[in-house]
């Protein structure tokens, strides 16, 4: 780089750490594969051919704005995963405009209009899941109740019967060994959830494997744990409290059934995670964690939507800079 | 320098790079056919040039003279006739003059028994004249006269001795402590007797601290005015904040502390004791591109060509060659480029070593914030500074900058902060 002097100054230091930003992207990306592996194995062929048209549709858009930019930047991964978690987040079965669509407009809109990666306000993926929820959000939902959650017919015969099988030995095992001896009982279901296989034999998003895969992601230290914490501790303890009251009274919500849904833990892990769009500080970080779980809890309560969590992460994302300011306010205050 | 109380409490890990045999004791490098020696070696002004080519001169002879603040004796590594005198370009894009030596004639000091001499009895003053005659400069870092340092050092203040290596790669001063433990302890008498030290505290590396017998070094060097003595031993390389100091390790931290390097104090105690000028220092040439990698014991304005040929020359080409520290050092243009008595590292080293990357757009991971060791934010200061914002730059602490290169070296967007940083602050701290 050149100095204001004018001088070339590629100085010091000479060495540099292993990771890189693109190697930390491809990491996230290569930890989600096996979650659409198992989600399209359970859920068919039209599964994969919707993830293959969001990530496609993505590197496109990226290309373009490379083109554009006179800057190649697909290698840095960053569009890969966008369309990746796009796919992800939205339902299997979902029309396959809209993950073409939300990958387009995540690229073009929400990362390129601002200058490309790292001046966006909000999480490139999340803005386009958003975008065709709001645009498609009737189509999504009438295509997917159309066709029930699994598309048939299911790439493996048998497989959700098997998973089903699994969950219940599994089930009878733990209560066999660890909760009878308590006096308790397990209800069966929790494994074959985890594996994307829910009550009713309805399949979709291993929610197990995404959790391994945040897991990952917070033993490499890509991410830290505050942001999801706070927002799934904000949003699933509100809901527990206060999501029963009109049926069965206070402490009566589904609070176990909300933290194990797939597109909770995808935004929450994800993209509420994203660095560029939030907080640095650690009391930022469980601040902002907060506000993403407590305003997804009022859109889940007051309206309803199945994409509460993103709504949540995409109003704070805008707070992000005054979440900062007075962070660094009161870091002043403190040193002085 | 200032530090920050709320520096990080993070601190990195870096690999040391011990992967070569140490050998002990450190073998001398051959004398270089032709020397060249630069007049600008330390912080401050150029030395006033005494000599003139076609002159003979003889090992230890004064080449130049201190002229203003900074300025420091430069003297001739070796017996010789100054074959040309010429300008030469330093590597942060300044210049010198630089005497060019042939090596001829006779060896005063070379094989010879060296003379010792008691220093007890000698004044502050004289010390202090001596050292400063002699040309002992900090041995790292910007350089400062030794003398000049201990002047500002207040009476009763705490003497840090970093005997470790504080940059991955360099093994100098592990190799000075335990080649000349007894000298470094005299080094220390001495400087803790000029500055009247209240106490010592010795920073070693775990890996070296068998060599040290902590009673014998404690009953060594306590006096009637220094009454605590300890050895600290510090296990794996820190770069972090570690004890107050920055990873270049000398000068004064706060107005009570001074810090010094064995390699600096193995100048004082040749001074002092066997009345050499500071011609001769160690350093270690190493790096993935040396075929056999070492500490050698070399003269002043050897080019560092020579040292490499020594140790065997490349393994394959070098992507970048470094003068000092692969953190703090500078780079070395060619392979002339003379030792000078503040480089304690000649480093080639290789692609999968400098892991150079594409700059890529910042992503606000924060990394640059959390192992900062003075506890600043590098990246917003650097967003200030490419804005042109200087004032803000310097309001969010860009003058507490230690230009230690670890928010550079820990960016996953390889973004030259560090970079950036010292151009502003000009290296001053």
């Amino acid at each position: 780089m050149i100095s204001s002097r004018g001088v070339l100054v590629s100085g010091a230091p000479f060495i540099h750490d292993s990771r890189t930003m693109a190697h930390d992207t491809w990491i996230v990306s290569l930890l989600l594969l096996p979650v659409l592996a198992l989600e399209t194995l359970l859920t068919g062929w039209g599964t994969l051919a919707g993830a293959l048209a969001a990530i496609l549709a993505a590197l496109a858009a990226d290309a373009i704005q490379s083109v554009l930019r006179h800057r190649f930047e697909l290698d840095d991964g960053s569009a890969f995963l966008t369309g990746l978690l796009i796919a992800l987040t939205l339902p299997p079965g979902a029309p396959v405009y809209a993950p073409i669509g939300a990958s387009l407009f995540a690229i073009l809109a929400v990362k390129g209009a601002f200058g490309g990666l790292g001046n966006n306000w909000m999480n490139p993926a999340l803005g386009g899941v958003a975008f065709a929820w709001l645009d498609w959000g009737s189509a999504i939902t009438a295509t997917v109740h159309e066709r029930g959650i699994a598309i048939s017919p299911p790439f493996v015969q048998g497989l959700p019967s098997l998973i089903s099988n699994f969950d219940d030995r599994l089930t009878s095992l733990f209560n066999g060994l660890i909760f009878q001896p308590l006096g308790a009982r397990m209800p069966s279901g929790y494994f074959a959830t985890m594996l994307g296989v829910g009550p009713g034999g309805t399949v979709g998003l291993p929610v197990g494997l995404v959790l391994a895969a945040s897991a990952a992601l917070i033993g490499f230290r890509i991410i830290r744990w505050q942001i999801p914490a706070a927002m799934i501790a904000f949003f699933v303890g509100p809901v527990w409290l206060f999501g029963g009251v009109s049926a069965s009274g206070m402490f009566a919500g589904d609070a176990l059934g909300l933290s194990l849904s797939g597109p909770l833990l995808l935004v929450a892990f994800f993209m509420a995670t994203d660095p560029v769009t939030s907080p640095s500080r650690t009391l930022d970080t469980l601040i902002f964690g907060a506000g993403c779980g407590l305003i997804a809890f009022f859109f889940v309560q007051f309206g309803a939507p199945s994409f509460a969590p993103l709504l949540g992460v995409l109003f704070m994302n805008s707070l992000t800079p005054l979440i900062e300011g007075i962070g660094t306010r009161r870091a002043k205050m403190e040193g002085a | 320098m200032r530090y920050e109380s709320r520096a990080s409490m993070h601190s990195l890990r870096l690999e040391p790079r011990r992967d070569w045999e140490l050998l002990l004791p450190v073998p001398n490098a051959y004398l270089p056919t032709m020397a060249t020696v630069l007049l600008k070696q330390h912080g401050g002004r150029s030395s006033r040039r005494v000599v003139e080519p076609g002159v003979h001169v003889t090992e230890g002879m004064v080449l130049a003279v201190p002229e203003g603040e900074g300025s420091a004796y430069i003297h001739s590594p070796i017996p010789g006739i100054v074959r040309s005198v010429s300008t030469y370009r330093l590597p942060d894009g300044g210049e010198s003059e630089s005497v060019e030596i042939l090596l001829a004639g006779r060896f005063d000091r070379l094989g010879k028994r060296p003379e010792r001499y008691r220093w007890s009895g000698m004044r502050r003053t004289d010390i202090l004249q001596t050292l400063r005659a002699k040309g002992v400069v900090e041995t790292t870092g910007k350089g400062i006269p030794f003398d000049t340092l201990l002047e500002g050092t207040k009476h009763g203040c705490r003497v840090v001795v970093t005997a470790l290596d504080r940059e991955p790669y360099l093994r100098t001063e592990s190799s000075v402590i335990k080649s000349r433990i007894a000298d470094v302890l005299e080094g220390i008498s001495i400087v803790a007797s000029v500055v009247e030290a209240a106490s010592i505290t010795i920073l070693v590396d775990h890996e070296d601290s068998e060599f040290l017998k902590e009673s014998e070094i404690i009953a060594r060097l306590k006096t009637a005015e220094t009454k605590t003595v300890e050895l600290v031993r510090i296990s794996g390389l820190l770069t972090a904040n570690l004890e107050g100091t920055s990873i270049t390790g000398e000068g004064h931290p706060d107005a009570n502390t001074l810090h010094i390097l064995p390699s600096t104090l193995v100048a004082v105690f040749d001074a002092i004791i066997e009345a050499k000028a500071f011609i001769e220092r160690y350093v270690t040439v190493a790096g993935g591109a040396i075929r056999r990698p070492a500490v050698l014991k070399a003269r002043i304005g050897t080019p560092i060509g020579d040292l490499i040929e020594e140790c065997g020359g490349f393994v394959e080409s070098p992507e970048r060659l470094v003068l000092g520290g692969p953190l703090t050092g500078s780079p070395a243009l060619n392979l002339d480029m003379p030792l000078t008595k503040t480089i304690g590292g000649v480093l080639a080293l290789t692609p999968p070593e400098t892991r150079r990357g594409k700059i890529r757009p910042c992503i606000r991971c924060g990394r640059c914030g959390e192992f900062c060791p003075v506890g600043l934010d590098p990246e917003s200061i650097f967003r200030e500074l490419t804005g042109g914002r200087v004032g803000e730059a310097v309001a969010r602490g860009l003058e507490s900058c230690i230009a230690c290169g670890i928010c550079s070296y820990i960016c996953p967007s390889r973004i030259e902060l560090s970079q950036c940083l010292s151009a502003h602050t000009g290296g001053r701290n």
